[in-house]
């Protein structure tokens, strides 16, 4: 009896201590010793099993047969695969993007508008503008980054950048990795004032360009201390471009599309100064002006949709809609699939094809490259980096342009983007190897502190066509004569479900694995009473009522009934 | 003796001209001798020509007609029926930059009880512009919204529009588009989409009160009483729905047009597509359905990027050739005098000279059920005629005398007078 | 249309290649209209390296060279259009009245299908231009229909003298007078618009000099707009100025012999007839439309015969587009001086060759068939000015880049991986005024008065 009723604690009582998302658990020690992983040093190198010393946010030792000391965290990430955590090249990560004033401000009524209107701001800096605690930090993470090269977003010549680690941080600054790296143009008209257009963009662009050195110029001058030398005038924007004019920083040309590549590269040979093709998706036509002008190229990793639009809209249609759309499709069916359109779509094909390539041409011609997240969704970049692995990127290439090649970009390449002995404690684990189209990212570890991620609640397959599991089922469980009910929830969520247990007494946890195969469901329960034990759940469906069973740990096996109580019958 | 004679009557005649200044119009009967006369529907053939009153009376060699006439000699020339333009605004717009002087978009979706005839200005500078390049016959029509007005059909001369009238009455529509409305339209797919069904319920809606509303009408008059509640939108609409007034769709992408058909077959109405400009895309289908096709202008790009280039001079020819009857128009206010250039056009890629005249003449006619009495030369049709030096789709050739209605027309307008006064300036420089 | 797709690909892979590559070919026993030297019957034209090498009969390349056979066609000089918005990305930088430092050169656009529609017409150049937007407009630029290259340089005619737009009349009296309460509301305003800017620009190019010769001490601050200007003062760039009215044309007229500058053709200038012989007399050329009229107030005393008019008063005249449509059909439109006004064959086709490139300064490269000169050729089947002249091959730099034979549908070089295509279709709207795109769509008028304009 009293076997029965901690069994029951277990099941049902203890809910809420289940993991949660991207927890930072506060440690007593921050040296850690992870255990027994694959290991990649840096790109082109092979995995190797092996154990970390972390201490105090470097990597102390690599080696398969290192012990921890006392003071160490043990980290079980039995034959997880680590790499270097990904650096990315461009973004505005932790910066909120500003609604456009719907407005149109007035232009002034004489002369030029003045450099902030004409969104002409090299004195802004990233740092001021990031928020710490914006869910964009933990989002890049999740999907594998430790450094985020963050630039303030703004339209012509939109500011400098901060490099950024992504840790949780009560304050902006305990972020900085290094500051004023690098400044960000684009070709982005003022808003409501001049420049209106792209050709405007670049007349301004040169002007404030040759303003900078001149500015530079008369500095000098002035300061040799010649009679007759009126004092130059001071310019905030001439004084936070200065750098840039002399070389010491570099130009990130914010480029997406082959006409914009050209532009900046003929801006670029007029002026001299030192660029990189930032977020650029499609540069193809370029390619041998980018490979001779020697830029670097920042790609966005956010890929034109797949071609699954239209064969997703006409199984949509099935479902049955308006008349007038019944007829409007009728009307397309009639002209549907000829040759034209055959054509057109091989065509689009072949487009797509080239966006992906891409990586893999800049490759192949020795231009250095890494990915912008500045457009991208970090939760899809990875499957983009593997479409382009397949369109012929080499593995080493494309882990380089995640780790080596910005961090030299970045010139902090002797801290970060391979794991060595001595470097930062950066890292990505993933249950697979990284290029697994299955592989998925368990924890992130930056500059020694560790993030886990949270296993999704998520589903497979489908309920069979008379399974209507969406709503709430009642359970009834009976646990060697203890009968304890509560109920199970099913919610529909894109193409799979996801679900919750709550007990009568309002406590509910998460159902994990949840599979659904025809009119049986599966899935898991964590619970924990001082230590986690799994639930597995199976059960079988006919109309609105199930049985089944719940495995408890090593238990034993229970009867578990229910019937539906609410939603779709 | 003679000779002087004459001399006084010419110094006297010149004398009369100059003093007159300005150029008016002049009755018959004429007898136009000699000329090569292409009658469209029954051959060319060398002969004369008589008009009398506002009809062509007689065709054939040697006339020799009662009563006075006024003789000229055509010898070398041609003569052609007046071309028609089965779509324009002229008449109904003086100034494009200027709203006050457009009269053909009224407020509204559903207006079709707006009668183009009504603002057709006589006077206005377009008319002797493009009659002078042989279009002696337009329908005129409304533009705008859902069902924007009635049109009309005028000949290009006369003092009012009830001298001009040339007796047709059809409803225009806009058939609803899925198209982007030019460059400037950013709405999204989805938007596009949404609005064009929207429209189509919409349509539909106001179809079923038009039929509704037709059906009250004539159980009303029937039983001679008044209909309760007069509307002037559907009264405009009974006579469409009671299948005695044309329908005129217009209707450009493949898909709608594909739509419209279906419309039209599902209401029964009585009608042709104008526009078209797809009408290649689907041309069996328009065939199929027994529509006659209203197309144009021929001088246009085509409508999508990845169109091929000749699309729209090739359209008429498509369709023509799938068995479409088609006319081509110049949906064009101050420059309808570029008809015969559109036809020119589409003659070249693919419809020929012929038809393409055909086109432009007994075509229209027969669609807006004027046959009778336009389109080509024939005794008893009303005489719109030209004569020019040549083939009148050319571009250089030169129409010499024009006839509407019997009246000769006199071949000057705005451009020609500033021609005229300005060729050689005096003063000149100094 | 598996065809079209090879023929994208040969494009594509053939890219590096077409950058710098200049073509060879024979065109042989064609009616050559020189329009130099006369009407040459069955007669070849060879073309070397891009440039003509020679016109004659019974003419030998090398072995293996490309030969069109022209027997029974017409073979001309490639049409040029004074005056046209097409390859480029933006056509009015409308935010001031005076905008001389921006160019749209800088804004090409080598996708533009536009621009194979014009090779279809026998268009092998064209004058890309600013808007009409501002008094003093932007720089313009000159390109070839170097169609198949995606570098936006590769359109820009090597050697072609800078041009800039110049407008007066309702545009800029419109966009900044009524637009924005600024100067100019009237033709009064718009000229003390031009004599302000050129005052400006001499003392700006006195400071520039003063600081040369080292009588300033300190660099004055740059300015793009002032350096502009002051090249148009030392005639290094040729003005193209939109215009209608003959007082407004007189007027700049004025101004420009104030200021010392020789050169100017005046674009659209419908009422240049009115003032031909001042035009001819102070050596200003004329580009002109065949036949729009009527759009606007300032064109509505307008006469189709003004080309004629103008030329045969001694103003060097072309016929121009303005138009992604009238581009492709200026033969068509040249051919209407012949019903309006009788010019001869000659004297119709200069208008869209010969004249066309003395305005943009490149008549020594281009404009009618000689030796030495460019490549560019359009070949005909009926005479061009023929309403049923249907243009069968167009060559740049003596390669073929029109072949109505091998003339895929989808010419489009550039492909959007996202796009519906059903959703491709534009309906016909009236495009009367090409010169004022960007302008509505710009800060002035907001989305309001843009829906009002475009009637959504």
């Amino acid at each position: 009896m009293q076997n029965r009723r901690i069994l029951w604690m277990v099941l049902f009582v203890f809910y809420g201590f289940c993991l949660k998302a991207q927890e930072y658990k506060s440690g007593v020690t921050k040296n850690y010793f992870i255990q027994n992983v694959w290991l990649t040093t840096s790109p082109g190198t092979e995995a190797v099993l092996t154990s970390v010393k972390v201490r105090d946010g470097i990597i102390e030792e690599i080696g398969p047969g290192i012990k921890p000391g006392f003071d160490y965290k043990i980290i079980k990430a039995d034959s997880q695969y680590v790499y270097a955590g990904f650096i990315d090249a461009m973004s505005h990560t932790g910066i909120k993007k500003e609604e456009d004033k719907k407005e149109t401000p007035k232009l002034p009524s004489r002369g030029l508008a003045n450099y902030e209107q004409s969104g002409i701001t090299p004195q802004n800096n990233a740092l001021a503008n990031i928020k710490p605690k914006d869910s964009s930090i933990s989002d890049l993470r999740k999907s594998g980054f430790v450094l985020s090269h963050v630039f303030p977003r703004g339209r012509m010549i939109a500011g400098n950048s901060t490099l950024i680690a992504l840790n949780d941080a009560e304050h902006e600054d305990k972020l900085v990795v290094k500051n004023n790296v690098a400044m960000q143009a684009s070709f982005t008209p003022a808003n409501g004032a001049s420049p209106s257009t792209v050709i405007g963009v670049i007349a301004r662009f040169k002007e404030f360009y040759q303003n900078t050195g001149l500015a530079i110029d008369n500095e000098a001058r002035f300061a040799k201390q010649n009679l007759g030398h009126k004092k130059p005038e001071y310019v905030e924007e001439w004084q936070a471009m200065a750098p840039v004019y002399k070389k010491l920083m570099p130009l990130y040309f914010v480029t997406p599309k082959s006409k914009d590549v050209f532009r900046a590269v003929e801006l670029q040979k007029g002026m001299g100064f030192q660029m990189v093709l930032a977020d650029v998706q499609h540069l193809q036509p370029a390619i041998d002006k980018v490979k001779a002008g020697g830029y670097a190229v920042l790609l966005s990793p956010q890929l034109p949709e797949e071609q699954k639009e239209e064969k997703k809209e006409k199984g949509e249609k099935k479902e049955g809609q308006a008349n007038a759309d019944a007829g409007r499709e009728e009307a397309g069916k009639a002209n549907e699939r000829t040759e034209e359109e055959k054509g057109l779509e091989k065509r689009k094909k072949e487009k797509w094809q080239e966006y992906l390539a891409q990586a893999a041409l800049l490759e192949k011609n020795n231009i250095s490259f890494a990915f912008s997240m500045a457009n991208a969704k970090p939760a899809d970049f990875l499957k983009s980096i593997r479409a382009m692995k397949k369109a012929g990127l080499s593995e080493k290439a494309a882990l380089s342009a995640l780790t080596t090649t910005p961090a030299s970009m970045l010139q902090i390449a002797g801290q970060y983007g391979t794991l060595e002995k001595g470097k930062s404690a950066s890292m990505v684990f993933f249950d697979k190897a990284v290029w697994d189209e299955k592989a998925i990212i368990k924890q992130v570890m930056v500059d020694g502190q560790m993030y886990v991620n949270e296993e999704k609640p998520k589903s497979e397959g489908k309920p069979g066509d008379g399974l209507k599991l969406e709503g709430e089922w009642s359970y009834t469980v009976d646990v060697q004569g203890q009968v304890e009910t509560g109920r199970f929830k099913f919610v529909k969520e894109g193409k799979g479900y996801s679900g919750t247990s709550t007990s009568d007494a309002n406590e509910s946890t998460p159902m994990e694995d949840l599979i659904i195969d025809g009119n049986k469901v599966t899935f898991k329960l964590m619970i924990n009473s001082g230590q986690p034990t799994p639930v597995t759940v199976e059960l079988t469906f006919t109309n609105d009522s199930y049985t089944g069973n719940a495995t408890i740990g090593e238990a034993g096996s229970f009867v578990v009934k229910g019937s539906k109580t609410n939603g779709p019958k | 003796m003679k000779q002087i004679y004459a001399f006084i009557i010419l110094i006297l005649t010149t004398g009369q001209l100059s003093a007159q200044m300005v150029a008016k119009s002049e009755a018959g009967p004429f007898l136009l001798r000699n000329a090569t006369i292409h009658t469209i529907t029954s051959g060319d053939f060398t002969g004369d020509l008589y008009i009398k009153d506002d009809k062509i009376v007689q065709l054939g060699v040697n006339l020799r007609p009662d009563g006075k006439y006024t003789t000229i000699d055509c010898s070398g020339k041609h003569i052609y029926p007046g071309m028609i333009d089965a779509g324009t605004q002229l008449g109904l717009s003086e100034i494009g930059s200027i709203s006050v002087t457009n009269d053909f978009n009224e407020v509204g979706d559903l207006v079709p009880q707006m009668q183009a005839l009504t603002a057709v200005n006589p006077n206005a500078v377009t008319i002797p512009v493009t009659r002078t390049n042989g279009i002696t016959t337009a329908l005129v029509a409304p533009k705008g919204g859902r069902f924007p007005g009635t049109a009309a059909v005028i000949d290009l001369h006369g003092y009012t529009p009830e001298q001009m009238n040339a007796g047709f009455e059809g409803v225009v529509m806009n058939f609803p588009s899925s198209g982007r409305r030019g460059r400037w339209d950013r709405r999204s797919d989805e938007d596009i989409k949404k609005d064009s069904e929207k429209a189509l319920k919409k349509l539909d809606e106001i179809w079923a009160d038009a039929v509704l509303y037709a059906k009250i009408d004539s159980a009303a008059s029937s039983q001679k009483t008044q209909i309760a509640s007069y509307q002037p939108e559907m009264e405009a609409l009974k006579n469409v729905v009671n299948k005695k007034t044309l329908l005129l769709v217009e209707v450009n992408k493949s898909s709608d047009i594909l739509l419209a058909i279906d419309w039209i077959k599902k209401t029964g109405v009585k009608a042709v597509l104008t526009g078209v400009s797809e009408g290649y895309r689907v041309a069996p289908k328009i065939a199929e359905a027994g529509l006659a096709v209203i197309t144009g202008p021929v001088l246009d790009t085509p409508r999508r990027e990845y169109d091929k280039y000749d699309a729209p001079y090739t359209n008429a020819a498509v369709m023509f050739k799938a068995g479409i009857k088609v006319a081509i128009r110049t949906d064009e206010a101050e420059n309808v005098r570029n008809l015969p250039f559109n036809a020119g056009f589409a003659a070249a890629y693919g419809l020929g000279k012929e038809e393409a005249l055909r086109a432009i003449t007994i075509v229209p006619a027969e669609i807006l059920g004027m046959a009778d009495r336009y389109g080509s030369i024939e005794p008893g049709k009303v005489a719109n005629l030209l004569i020019c030096n040549g083939d009148p789709l050319e571009t250089k050739t030169i129409i010499d005398h024009l006839f509407i209605r019997g009246w000769k027309i006199p071949m000057e307008n705005r451009h020609t007078l500033l021609y005229d006064e300005f060729l050689k300036r005096s003063p000149g420089l100094k | 249309m598996i065809k079209a797709i090879n023929f994208i690909w040969i494009i594509l892979l053939t890219l590096p290649l077409c950058v710098a590559q200049k073509g060879d070919v024979l065109i042989k026993g064609g009616t050559v209209l020189t329009i130099s030297q006369g009407v040459k019957e069955k007669t070849d034209v060879l073309v070397l390296n891009g440039k003509i090498a020679g016109i004659g009969k019974n003419l030998q390349g090398p072995i293996g060279i490309k030969s069109i056979d022209a027997t029974g066609l017409y073979v001309m000089p490639g049409i040029i259009d004074a005056h046209s918005h097409i390859a480029i990305d933006a056509v009015n930088e409308a935010s001031h009245p005076v905008t001389a430092e921006v160019n749209v050169g800088e804004a090409i656009d080598p996708f533009d299908i536009a621009v194979y529609r014009a090779l279809a017409g026998g268009v092998t150049i064209s004058h890309a231009m600013h808007g009409s937007a501002n008094a003093i407009g932007g720089q313009c630029q000159t390109i070839k229909h170097r169609y198949g290259n995606m570098d936006p340089e590769t359109y820009k005619m090597e050697g072609a003298p800078r041009t800039i737009k110049f407008a007066l009349g309702e545009n800029p009296i419109r966009v900044h007078g009524e637009g924005q309460g600024i100067v100019p509301r009237t033709r009064m305003g718009v000229e003390q618009v031009f004599r302000s800017a050129f005052s400006e620009a001499r003392v700006y190019r006195k400071s520039q000099n003063d600081f040369k010769s080292g009588l300033l001490a300190m660099a004055p601050a740059y300015n793009l707009r002032m350096e502009t200007l002051a090249d148009i003062l030392d005639g290094k760039i040729l003005i193209h100025c939109h215009s209608y009215r003959a007082d407004e044309i007189l007027m700049l007229m004025n101004v420009l012999k104030d200021f010392g500058v020789k050169k100017i053709c005046f674009q659209h200038v419908n009422e240049g007839f009115k003032v031909a012989p001042e035009l001819a007399a102070f050596g200003a050329s004329a580009s002109v439309f065949a036949d729009w009229w009527a759009y606007k107030f300032e064109v509505y005393y307008s006469t189709a015969y003004n080309a004629a008019i103008l030329t045969k008063n001694g103003v060097v005249t072309s016929i121009n587009s303005d138009s992604d449509e009238l581009i492709r059909h200026l033969y068509h439109e040249a051919a209407k001086t012949q019903k309006y006004g009788g010019l001869t064959d000659d004297e119709a086709l200069k208008l869209i060759t010969l004249n066309p490139a003395i305005q943009l300064g490149i008549d020594t490269r281009v404009g009618s068939l000689e030796p030495g000169k460019d490549g560019d050729i359009a070949i005909f089947e009926g005479h061009p000015l023929s309403v049923y002249a249907i243009p069968q091959y167009t060559l740049v730099d003596g390669k073929v880049v029109f072949d109505r034979k091998n003339d895929p549908a989808d010419m489009r070089l550039d492909v959007d991986p996202d796009e519906k295509f059903d959703f491709k279709f534009y309906e016909r709207v009236a495009e009367r005024d090409k010169c004022m795109q960007d302008v509505t769509e710009t800060l002035f008028f907001g989305q309001q008065y843009h829906n009002a304009l475009h009637g959504h």
